[in-house]
């Protein structure tokens, strides 16, 4: 007998990406998760930039990089943008980048209690207007 | 992409819109995905180790989730089979549950195809 699945879609989501020197995702991370990130995602990279732009004080910039991926609901996403831009001192040169792209939609698990509260405040709000 | 674009630029550069799907995954979920994928007729698929903590994860003395290993598995497809691949995600990896995995789609404006060349199979 097949399960049915239901698959809970999330839109009004985005992902912000930041590319920052290796061994400092970490910070970037806790300062997400306080500000309401709910996960996060880091992988390895390697690159190039103003690196060489910086001459001399290139050499203090690593091009091992770590990029961290972390995917926020749309109205939260200034909030969480600017705590990461804060904690990684990304105003600094070479310290790193950062950027986030709109999604069309997400999917992952959501408990069900939490499902059934958020049908139950959209019944409401359909009840309301 | 599974099928072949319809219409190409002047320079035979496609020019149909593409979703790209990106499935955070725990391992081994990563390859199964691709397998399904490559049964499924798609042959251009990636899949990259990461790690990282998701929605629920406790969090240590450190304010750091605890963060686990990762599959990332990407994936392009035309927009009318982007449910049907999420679809086939959620049945490989078992999405619908706690330490599942966590799957976004972002649109892309253009996307090439891999497409295999027509090599003719040796007679024995």
């Amino acid at each position: 007998m097949m399960r049915q699945r239901q698959v809970a879609i999330l839109t009004d989501v985005a992902l912000i990406t930041c590319i920052v020197q290796r061994g400092l995702a970490d910070k970037i991370i806790k300062a997400a998760t306080e500000a309401g990130a709910q996960g996060a995602t880091v992988y390895y990279a390697r690159g190039t930039g103003v690196r060489e732009r910086l001459g001399v004080l290139g050499i203090a910039v690593q091009a091992e990089k770590e990029v961290v991926d972390i995917v926020v609901a749309r109205d939260q996403v200034d909030r969480i943008f600017e705590k990461m831009y804060l904690a990684g001192e990304l105003g600094t040169p070479g310290m790193g980048f950062m950027f986030v792209s709109p999604l069309e939609k997400a999917a992952t698990y959501v408990r069900p209690d939490v499902l059934k509260r958020l049908a139950r405040e959209a019944e409401q709000e359909g009840d309301g207007t | 992409m599974t099928s072949r674009v319809s219409t190409m630029g002047r320079l035979g550069i496609p020019r149909d819109p593409a979703f790209l799907i990106t499935a955070v995954l725990y391992p081994p979920a990563g390859l199964m995905a691709i397998d399904a994928f490559r049964q499924r007729g798609i042959n251009a698929a990636a899949v990259h180790h990461a790690r990282g903590s998701s929605v629920g994860d406790r969090i240590q003395r450190n304010g750091l989730p605890i963060q686990h290993e990762k599959d990332i598995v990407n994936v392009v497809v035309p927009p009318a089979e982007c449910d049907e691949m999420i679809r086939l995600i959620f049945d490989v990896a078992d999405v619908d549950r706690r330490w599942g995995a966590f799957v976004y789609v972002r649109r892309l404006d253009r996307a090439m195809p891999f497409v295999l060349p027509d090599v003719p199979t040796e007679e024995r």
